[in-house]
Order: structure tokens, then sequence, then C-alpha cells
């Protein structure tokens, strides 16, 4: 970018448009002028020429080339005509008649009407008429030179102009310029100021009420707007800074305040886990403590038969000893004694073998549930040996189950916990699915389907309320909450058949109308962790 | 310059197209034909007065040459017109000069009498300076030259052509 100041600009542009103006102004005036002359010219020369035609057309006529010359010889008072000749056109052709001064030597007369501008003469020819017949032609020389003084002068006066005009532009640009100049230069160096030290509470004085002035007020006013910007914008960022900063205080309350709830919560459940945990170890135990009642219901029968037949069969030996002691013993006494004790012997072996053999069913059941171990089972045999354990529940209530399994299904699984599964989905039909009813009828029947069989427990009681139904196997859903229920029994039957029977169960229920828990099962359990709920 | 060349000029431009009347030779006959040729160019400087304009110009030739005069003025000027008015020559002798508009006058011919201020007479170079006329041919050297009587032009209310007037020399004591 060129570097030029402001004055030299003001200067320049002022006497660029002096000179342009006169320039133009001098072109212009040169221009009219000339033409001016040039057309008053060839008026007052063709109204010249006029004349002469007339006043030698009799000259002409009558062949008086000395009154023609006379004629023409009086133009010599007018000092702008420098030629004139008359020619004769009145036989074929055109002939010099008369002259007067001396033609522009390349000038060559051509007989038509015309008028032609060289550079220091007006050449004119117009015919001589004489009853609108022509006669002759009549040649005009006109000098140019007045016009040429006449610009001249005009030249030396617009030069004198030029030189007073150009002074006075230079004059009037100086005085411009510093007019203009010195609110500016006050303006750059309170803004050079304002740049360097950041003090916007500086101003220019203003000391005209001019648009200088007016620049000045403005430049001011922005300084008012620029100070005013600057001073809220730093109240803003100081409320940003204390906002910041209460904001980061808040910040690490909160985080401390998580952390603490964090904390809780984790403890929470790692407490909820354990008591979880505990509610099923202890589902576990209150099923092997029915489990255990149930051995005791089973076993009690023929373990009383035996007592009552060992007791009894003690009175009789005791009487039969001191029958014996005394010699009193008769044959058919003898005989009645080995007879009942024949019965009696036969009788409690058969009630003790009941006996044992009910409580090898019962190890055998106990075994399983308490070591869920995988083995190969008849599906028929444990679901019957768990149901055995199981139907003292009933007693005293008019409540029926019927098992209904094909004799042939082996399975390689988990005997404990599928026993678990049955005795849970029992008593979840005897407590929840008949509660408040004497009668019912629990099915537990199956069927083989490829690699799986299907077992359904069926049960015609009460159903499972639609609002629970969506939440059934969930933990701690219970229709008996508060009341003994632990919430626990469905979960633990929908994690042992997913996680270690390796099946899937659902259930179908209407309220009133009783439920149908479907358990899908392979028959071959996939090899998993067992996992203890 | 052709100075002394002026009569052929005169002649040449004036029987351009006389055809025939160039036939005549001598002398005599030539300054007839110079003399028809003045009183015709004389005619083309008169400005009419406007009622006449719609009539055909008569020019009267009187005197004992205005025959062989008007003969041949009257074969210089057929065909052509003056001021837009066709041209009637008379040479007769019962003219009625009331209906003529110039009248030239030769030898023998009697002075201008008329006192009508339309009327003009040219006095011929034979005849006698009449005092009656406004212009006269006079012979001087080989050259003719035409004199005005002042007094007349102030009473005639025919007006002459500048041109012309500048190339007329007043008559002797005007």
């Amino acid at each position: 970018m060129m570097k030029i100041s402001l004055s030299a600009k003001v200067v320049s542009s002022l006497v660029s448009l002096v000179l342009l103006a006169l320039v133009s102004l001098y072109i212009s005036i040169t221009y009219h002028v000339s033409s001016a002359y040039k057309n008053k010219q060839v008026a007052e020369s063709s109204a010249m020429a006029e004349l002469l035609g007339s006043m030698v057309s009799a000259p002409l006529v009558f062949a008086q080339q000395e009154g023609a010359e006379m004629v023409l010889a009086a133009l010599s008072t007018d000092p702008a005509v420098t030629f004139a000749a008359v020619y004769d056109a009145q036989n074929s052709g055109y002939d010099l008649f008369a002259s007067y001064g001396s033609v522009d030597p390349d000038m060559v007369f051509r007989p038509e009407a015309s008028e032609q501008f060289t550079e220091t003469s007006l050449q004119m020819v117009r015919p001589i008429l004489l009853d609108g017949s022509q006669i002759g032609w009549l040649h005009l020389q006109t000098s140019l030179r007045p016009l040429q003084l006449q610009l001249t002068e005009l030249s030396k006066s617009m030069a004198l102009a030029l030189v007073i005009a150009l002074s006075g532009a230079v004059l009037l640009a100086i005085l411009i310029t510093r007019s203009l100049l010195d609110p500016l230069l006050r303006l750059r160096a309170t803004s050079s100021k304002i740049a360097e030290t950041k003090d916007y509470s500086l101003r220019v004085e203003q000391k005209s009420a001019d648009e200088i002035g007016h620049l000045v007020s403005a430049f001011n006013s922005m300084l008012d707007d620029i100070e005013g910007f600057v001073q809220e914008k730093n109240d803003r960022q100081q409320q940003i800074q204390q906002l910041n900063a209460q904001l980061e205080d808040k910040v690490n309350e909160r985080t401390r305040q998580l952390e603490s709830s964090m904390t809780q919560l984790h403890a929470t459940l790692q407490n909820l886990q354990l008591a979880q945990r505990q509610m099923v170890e202890q589902e576990k135990l209150a099923s092997l403590g029915s489990l255990v009642a149930g051995v005791a219901h089973e076993i009690n029968t023929p373990v009383g038969v035996a007592v009552t037949m060992s007791t009894t069969f003690a009175e009789k030996l005791q009487q039969f000893l001191q029958k014996v002691s005394a010699g009193q013993l008769r044959r058919a006494e003898l005989a009645e004694f080995e007879h009942d004790s024949v019965e009696g012997l036969e009788l409690l072996q058969n009630s003790l073998g009941k006996a044992a053999r009910l409580i090898q069913s019962f190890k055998k059941v106990a075994v399983d549930q308490t070591s869920e171990e995988r083995r190969e089972f008849r599906l028929d045999e444990v679901v019957g040996e768990v149901m055995r354990t199981l139907r003292h529940q009933l007693k005293n209530r008019n409540i029926q189950y019927q098992i209904d399994l094909p004799e042939d299904v082996l399975m390689d699984s988990y005997p404990g916990p599928l026993g678990q599964v049955i005795g849970n989905l029992f008593n979840n039909a005897v407590i929840h699915g008949f509660d408040g009813l004497d009668t019912g009828v629990i099915q537990i029947c199956g069927r083989v389907d490829g690699q799986l069989v299907e077992l359904q427990v069926i049960d015609n009681g009460r159903g499972i309320a639609q609002k629970l139904l969506h939440r059934v196997f969930e933990p701690f859903v219970t229709s008996k909450l508060g009341q003994g229920g632990s919430g626990l029994g469905l979960h633990i039957v929908h994690n042992i058949v997913l996680n270690i029977l390796g099946g899937e169960i659902s259930v179908d229920t209407q309220v009133e109308q009783g439920a149908c828990f479907v358990l899908k099962l392979p028959l071959v359990a996939p090899i998993k962790e067992v996992r203890s709920e | 310059m052709r100075k002394g060349v002026g009569v052929s000029m005169l002649l040449g431009a004036f029987l351009l197209v006389s055809n025939g009347a160039g036939a005549q030779s001598d002398a005599g006959q030539q300054f007839k034909q110079l003399q028809a040729a003045w009183i015709y160019n004389i005619a083309r400087f008169i400005d009419y007065p406007p009622a006449q304009k719609t009539q055909p110009l008569r020019i009267c030739l009187m005197g004992n040459d205005a025959e062989s005069i008007g003969a041949m003025l009257r074969q210089g000027v057929a065909g052509r017109q003056i001021q837009q008015r066709a041209i009637e020559v008379s040479s007769g002798g019962n003219n009625e000069l009331t209906s003529c508009q110039l009248i030239y006058l030769t030898a023998g011919a009697s002075a201008a009498s008329s006192s009508s201020q339309q009327l003009l007479y040219i006095s011929g170079p034979d005849h006698s300076v009449d005092r009656g006329s406004l212009f006269a041919l006079r012979l001087q050297g080989n050259k003719l030259e035409l004199l005005l009587n002042k007094q007349i032009l102030q009473q005639s209310d025919v007006r002459i052509n500048p041109s012309l007037l500048r190339l007329a020399r007043p008559m002797e004591g005007q």
C-alpha cells in the first residue's frame, strides 16, 4: 500500500480537480468560441458572398471587368477578406473574370457551392445568380487570423487563471488539510494511547461543531459505549468466576454426596445380596425341614407299629417266661405264643423294613437336594420320591395329587435341583393356589419331545393375579407379603431351571381357574457350574 | 484577365441560344446584335411593378433600326424568360407604347414623351440623347457604355438593380 499523507492527497486532489476543471473549461470555451466564430464567419461570408454576387452580376453580365474589380477592390476595407474571385459561368465551363487578393497556395477552386475551413482560412464558393439563373461563381477567402488571435488571448487568460486557481487550490488544500488533520491527529493519538493503555476513559477534545466535530463526538460516544461494554464485560467475568467457583464447590459437594451415596448403596446392595443368599439358604432349610417333617410323618406309622408290636411282644414274652418259670405253661399256650411270636415278628419286620425303605428313599432325596449331584435317574422315580416327602402337607385337606409320567424317561441331570423345583411348585400350589380352599387337584404330567421332556405342574386353585404375572419369577414377589411368604420360591425355580437344568419355564394362568407351570428340560442337562441361590 | 474581349463575351452569352443570328458577320450587324444583347440584359436587372408580373414582358423598339435589332432580339430571347415572364419583342411602327414595359429608341425615333412613370426608355447609341430616357447607350471607343438619367430614375416607379446602377455612368450634367 502506498504511503501517501492525507495532506498530499488533499492537495493533489484539489490541484487535479482545479486543473481538470480549468482544462475542461478551456477546451469547452475554445470549442464554443471556435464554433461560434466559424458559424459567424460562415454567416458573414455567406452574406458577403451574396452581396458581392449581386454587385458583380451586372459587370459580369455586361462583361465589365473593371466594374467587377472595382467591386472586389472595395473588400480591402475588410482585413478578414484575403481573397475574392469572380468566375464567369455564362458560357460552358467557368473562366476567371475578376479577382482580389491572393489565394492560399494549396487552394484549388472547384465550381460547386461549398464552405471549407483550412487551418488559416475559410474557403467559400457560392453561385452568382441573376433572375434564378447562374451566371458565375464567387470564391471568397476569409482569414481565421482573428480567431487565432482570439484563441491566443483566451489561452493567455486561461493560463493566468490556471496559475491563480492552482495557487488558490494549493492554499485552500493546505488550510483544509490543517483543519482536517488537527482533529484527526488528535483522534489518532487518543486511539493509540487507548490501544496501548487500554484506558477507555480517555476522550478527544471537541473544538468545532462541524463534521469533524461530529466525528470527534461520535468517537467519544463510541468510547463511552466501549467503556460501558468493557466494564460490563469485567463485571460479568467476575460474576462468572464467582459462579464457577460456587459451581465447583457445589460439584465437589455433590460428588462427595454421590460417593457417600454410592458407598451406602454398595453396602446396601451387599447386604441385600447377603440377605438374599440367607433367604435362599433359609428357603433350602425350609425345604429340608419340610422333608424332615415328611420323613417323620411317613416313618411314624411303621415305626409306631414296630414299637407297638415290640411292646406287645415283650409283654407276651414276659407272661410266657413267668408261666415257664412257674411251670404252668401249657402246650396250647406255647403254640399260641409261638404263633403270635411269628406273626409279631413278621409284622415287626415288615414295619421296620418299610421304615428302612422310607428312610433309604428320604435319604436319597435329601442327598440329592443337598449335594446337587449330577447323575442318571428315572424321572418318575425322582418325582414320586419327592412327592412322598411332600404329601403329608395335604393331611386334613381334601387336596389330591396325581402323577402321570411315562416310566421310561431316563435323564442325565440334577435330581436334587429338579426335586426342589417340583417341591417349590407343589408348595406354591398348596400355599398360594389353594389358599382358603379345602379341595383341589394337583397334577404332575409330562411327555418327551425329542431331546426335551415337558413337565407340567397344574393346579385348579385361585390362579395368579394379572398384576403379578409378568413379575412372578422376580425375587420377593409374593401374594403373601408380610404373611410368611418370602417371595423367593418361584425365583429359585426360575434360576434352577435356567442355570442348572438348562431348560425354560413359563406359566399360564386364569384367575380363580388355576395355574399351569410348563417346564421344558433337556434330557441331558448342559454341563455348567452349579450355582445355588 | 481577359480584358478586351468583353464584347465577344457579351455576345457569346446572348447568342448562345440565338440560333442563326451569329451568321451575320459584318460590323453593322454585330453592333446591332450587341445592342440587342444590351437590351435583353438591361431588362434582366429591372424589377417590374407587381401588377405587371402576370403579363409577358413586352419590349418595344422604335426608330430606323427597330426591325433589324428587334429581329435579332426576338431571336436572342426565344425560349427565355425574365423573372418568370415570357418576353415579347415588338418592333413595328404601330406600337402601343402603353403596353410596353421597356422601349428602345433607335435613330429616327421620336423622343420619349410618355408621361407614364412605369415606362422605361432606353436611347440607343444612334439616338440622340433623350432627356426622357432612363438609360442611354453610347459608344465609347469600341465599347458601349451605359448612361443613367438620375432625374428620370427619381421620378420613375421602376426599380433598377443596384448592380446595374453601379455600372451606369450619370448622363452629362448630372
